[in-house]
């Protein structure tokens, strides 16, 4: 029995004192493709924080192990040397210049910074990003991109994209899904974001799971993608979701 | 106390008071402290074997110091009782011109700050100033040939009078009450003369330690840059932690005429114990170039303006002002300019960064006079501030009376935030990376502008400042 893989077990986590994961469960091994999908406020980027350590949010209960070891007591960049990354759905203005942060991801992964530069070709970006300081000014699709080339660069065993699809043009889902069928064949086990099923007309997932009020309410293979495109997230809530119990 | 401030309190550490510690530095031949009067002017001036016209000058000056009012605008000073401080200490070495004259622990106290190294690698000519009086003065040859002067000041006023008779204080004259102070104490400081069209490429440097606690330090420096020179200064400041506070009133005088260029780079980082006042000032003749770099680094409270006195047509100024304030230490900083010609221009990059409670305070001036036609100034002023106890002031002052000037001015706040912290993080630097990474990030567009080597310097000094948090940035 291997021990590979992101292992999420019946997590329960708050923040501010708000509850908003009520007990998840995921299995993401190596190789697969896995879509979270849902309603705003379901608690999607929620368990992506969580699952990459954000300091604000309180884990109540569960745990999250990477091939075998427990990380919830490991602070991020520890995380991220176990191979968990989190591409941001909206990554905060820095004051940093695009060049540095990636010269120096570059360095802490140990591989070359021409990798970074072919990445911007293939997502699609203009190197005089580079001299600019990172997500400041950025548009929607810069930072969607922008995004995908620090993943790209630090090969994560265990990437998460939230919402890689929001704002982003067709060119650059289609830079996004071939980046990710790379991923996948590279071994990588890769957990998706989104809120839409159009992201998946350019990769499939191998497994699709829905959060509705902080818990996975259904799992299932590609045919769930088509579910929520054709009856949407109340239906699923009102046949799947149990009944919300008092308190 | 937040992680936040644990993190920031445990990555910064006082590199010149690690260095030094806290054992002052050198004994003493003579002190002189207490109330500051005629007969304390007098016995100075005397020890120095002064010319009259010198002893006469520090007499007016303390007469003007009796006179004028304290001024509002420079805090700390209620703190400081004048009376108590020693304002004359000649240290118990005589001035060496090499190394191997100098005690064994006064040279490891240079060697620590790495001040020995320097010199002996690539400085033009330094001064050590041990308190109040040069204690190694060596000058490279190849400076001496060419006809410039690195000398102390107090060895100015006996050997180049004329020189000095005709600069000094004429520059930054006593014009309030601290300035006076200085005028009628002043001991000490670097003194250089560069010839018409004469060019030093390695820099010259001017280190000033205090060693003692409860010491005034008046040091003075006065540097003439001839038609067509060029030449860089650097000023270094330090000093062990004390016991109770020193104070600082210095000067630096600076004379640019036609057409020469000259750098002028402070590395301010005394102790936490001192008190900081310096006053700045140059007086740029026809095409003439004066670049101020003020890095204050440390201090408890620092109040240093460097100034431009644009007297001639096409002079310019260019002032880049990194400062850096903790623990409640207050930084007053900002710089000057004066247009007082046609087609002068003045640019000013300031950067501060705050934390742990300390307090920045940016305070500009530029003034065009009418006539100075065509004139340009440009001030931006960048604020950091790395938690939410620090705090962060900006009071840029324009005048302007020409018409056909043109003035711009930016200023942003940036705060470090928890997401930015924990975004950096999620990409695999630990929090002192991420915070290195900002940090460096933030000075960039000024450490870009600098030639190489002053960017060197002052990104030296600010990594052995957060020497703690590694190299990345």
């Amino acid at each position: 029995m291997t021990s590979e893989g992101l292992v999420v077990r019946n997590v329960k986590a708050a923040i501010e004192g708000k509850v908003v994961l009520r007990g998840v469960n995921l299995v993401v091994k190596p190789g697969e493709i896995h879509a979270l999908m849902g309603p705003n406020g379901s608690g999607k980027s929620s368990l992506a924080y969580v699952i990459m350590g954000h300091p604000k949010y309180e884990i109540l209960e569960g745990s999250i192990v990477v091939d075998g070891e427990d990380i919830v007591s490991l602070p991020p960049e520890e995380r991220a040397k176990k191979g968990v990354f989190l591409a941001f759905q909206a990554p905060p203005e820095t004051m940093v210049k695009t060049r540095n942060l990636l010269i120096h991801i570059s360095k802490i992964r140990g591989v070359p910074f021409s990798r970074a530069l072919e990445a911007m070709k293939r997502v699609g970006l203009q190197q005089d990003l580079l001299d600019r300081y990172l997500n400041k000014g950025f548009s929607g699709g810069e930072m969607k991109r922008s995004e995908i080339i620090q993943l790209y660069l630090s090969s994560p065993k265990y990437p998460i994209l939230d919402e890689p699809d929001s704002g982003m043009d067709v060119e650059g889902l289609l830079a996004i899904g071939s980046l990710v069928k790379e991923l996948k064949q590279n071994g990588s086990g890769i957990l998706v974001i989104t809120h839409v099923a159009r992201l998946f007309r350019d990769f499939s997932p191998d497994y699709v799971h829905v959060m509705i009020d902080g818990r996975i309410v259904l799992t299932g293979g590609h045919e769930i993608v088509k579910l929520v495109d054709e009856k949407g997230y109340e239906y699923i809530k009102t046949n799947y979701a149990p009944k919300e119990d008092t308190g | 106390m937040s992680s936040k401030e644990v993190l920031l309190k445990h990555f910064y550490k006082d590199p010149a008071e690690e260095a030094l510690g806290h054992i002052e530095v050198g004994g003493a031949e003579l002190v002189l402290k207490g109330r500051i009067s005629r007969d304390l002017v007098e016995e100075i001036s005397r020890i120095k074997k002064e010319p009259e016209w010198m002893r006469l000058w520090r007499l007016r000056n303390l007469e003007l110091f009796e006179k004028l009012p304290s001024p509002k605008w420079l805090p700390g000073v209620e703190e400081l009782d004048l009376d108590e401080l020693s304002h004359y200490i000649k240290p118990d070495v005589p001035k060496a011109s090499s190394w191997e004259e100098l005690p064994k622990e006064i040279v490891e106290a240079y060697e620590r700050l790495g001040i020995k190294q320097a010199e002996v690698k690539f400085l033009a000519g330094l001064n050590a100033q041990l308190d109040s009086e040069t204690v190694f003065l060596r000058v490279k040859e190849y400076v001496a040939k060419k006809g410039v002067i690195v000398t102390d000041l107090d060895t100015a006023v006996q050997k180049y009078p004329d020189l000095v008779k005709k600069y000094f204080m004429r520059i930054f004259p006593p014009e309030h009450k601290f300035a006076a102070l200085h005028g009628a104490l002043w001991s000490g400081g670097l003194f250089v003369y560069v010839p018409p069209g004469v060019s030093i490429e390695y820099p010259i440097e001017a280190f000033f330690l205090i060693g003692k606690a409860g010491e005034g330090n008046f040091e003075h420096s006065l540097i003439i840059a001839d038609k067509n020179s060029y030449a860089h200064v650097i000023e270094g400041c330090a000093a062990p932690r004390l016991s109770k506070a020193s104070f600082h009133d210095g000067m630096v005088e600076i004379y640019v005429h036609e057409g020469a260029r000259l750098h002028f780079t402070t590395l301010q980082n005394w102790s936490s114990q001192v008190i900081n006042f310096n006053n700045k000032r140059a007086i740029v003749e026809k095409n003439g170039y004066i670049e101020w770099i003020e890095g204050s680094i440390g201090a408890k409270v620092s109040a240093v303006y460097p100034s431009a006195f644009l007297k001639g047509e096409g002079a310019s100024m260019e002032s880049y002002v990194i400062t850096f304030a903790r623990d409640g230490h207050i930084k007053d900083g900002g710089s000057k300019a004066y247009h007082l010609a046609p087609n002068t221009r003045s640019r000013i990059v300031s950067k501060s960064i705050s934390m742990t409670g300390g307090i920045n305070i940016y305070r500009g001036l530029v003034r065009i006079m009418k006539g100075a036609k065509g004139s340009k100034s440009y001030t931006s002023c960048d604020s950091l501030l790395l938690d939410e106890k620090s705090k962060t002031y900006t009071y840029p002052h324009i005048q302007n009376d020409e018409p056909t000037a043109v003035i711009g001015h930016e200023a942003s706040v940036g705060k470090l935030s928890d997401q930015l912290m924990f975004y950096l993080r999620s990409r695999g630097f630990r929090e002192n990376e991420a915070l290195s990474l900002i940090i460096g990030g933030f000075l960039s567009d000024v450490l870009a502008r600098l030639p190489f080597e002053q960017a060197a310097l002052v990104k030296a000094a600010l990594d052995l400042e957060f020497s703690k948090i590694g190299s990345v940035g």
